[in-house]
């Protein structure tokens, strides 16, 4: 059996062409890893310092005993809130339809963090949130946002998302 | 825009696409010899002198740096490395996103406690 020598031109196209190709990918390649290397460097920082405002967070918490500083019974005749208790870490209240970033802060001001504690909330207290907030807020329609939390809360996430696509589609 | 992705592989393409045809057809002079038209592709004489180094250590054996050309080629190497670098940021920089979010949270209420005091 012959076995016919193969010899390449490396002064030809294709091997300019492949080269160049490779030399590019690899530029390509190595950029990528560089921006990935300092994101993570970046990661790590992000995690350090929450570790540390955490820290520094909860001996706050412990100085202060988790009790809210606005009036919780002053007169009698006023509703009285039970005091609130961020004993697990947030959660994010924007995955509710109507919630937005300035919402969540609003309610996070008022003491709602977690899907649990919206989900109890009256849409009274809500709707009062909202007014105290400035008029760009009360156009905002709170009705559905503790049925809404109770399904965020029981992670039922398909029927969450099928009841805003409901509410959306319903909107338009 | 600049966090547009479609946009910066289209970007990436093209000036992938601009790299090869400038090496080929302006460094290599490959494209008169295959058209045979100064006119439609023309080229730029090289002129072989003080530095002249190859990649041939680096497994491309018949790419090599002439003087004239340093500039042209170091533009085109950093061109796709940069793109490379945002595409790359792209993508990772949602990992940061939640972390971000996070650290803000602890620090309204931080803020929240400082102001109580």
């Amino acid at each position: 059996m012959n076995l016919t020598a193969i010899t390449i031109d490396l002064d030809s196209l294709p091997v300019a062409v492949a080269e160049i190709t490779v030399l590019l990918t690899a530029a390509t390649v190595a950029g990528w890893f560089l921006a990935k290397v300092i994101i993570r460097k970046r990661i790590d920082n992000l995690r350090e310092l929450i570790e540390e405002k955490k820290y520094e967070l909860a001996q706050y918490r412990t100085l202060t005993n988790t009790t809210v500083d606005y009036p919780i019974a002053t007169n009698a005749h006023k509703t009285v809130y039970p005091p609130i208790s961020p004993d697990h870490a947030p959660d994010d209240l924007k995955v509710i339809e109507g919630i937005g970033p300035k919402i969540e802060e609003i309610l996070n001001k008022e003491g709602i963090h977690t899907y649990e504690q919206l989900m109890e909330t009256s849409l009274l207290r809500i709707a009062s949130f909202l007014k105290k907030a400035g008029p760009r807020y009360q156009l905002h329609d709170p009705s559905t946002w503790p049925q809404q939390a109770g399904l965020a809360k029981q992670q039922k996430w398909e029927e969450l998302e099928r009841f805003k696509h409901k509410l959306i589609s319903g909107r338009s | 825009m600049f966090n547009s992705k479609a946009l910066w592989w289209t970007f990436l393409g093209f000036w992938i696409a601009g790299s090869i045809y400038w090496h080929v057809c302006r460094i290599r002079q490959f494209c008169d010899m295959l058209f045979g038209s100064q006119s439609l592709l023309p080229e730029m004489s090289a002129q072989r002198g003080q530095l002249y180094f190859s990649l041939r250590p680096f497994g491309l054996p018949a790419y090599h740096i002439e003087l004239t050309h340093f500039w042209q080629h170091v533009i085109m190497i950093a061109g796709t490395l940069i793109i490379g670098f945002i595409l790359g940021r792209a993508y990772e920089i949602k990992k940061t996103r939640d972390l971000r979010y996070k650290l803000n949270r602890i620090h309204r209420e931080l803020a929240y406690y400082q102001m109580k005091q």
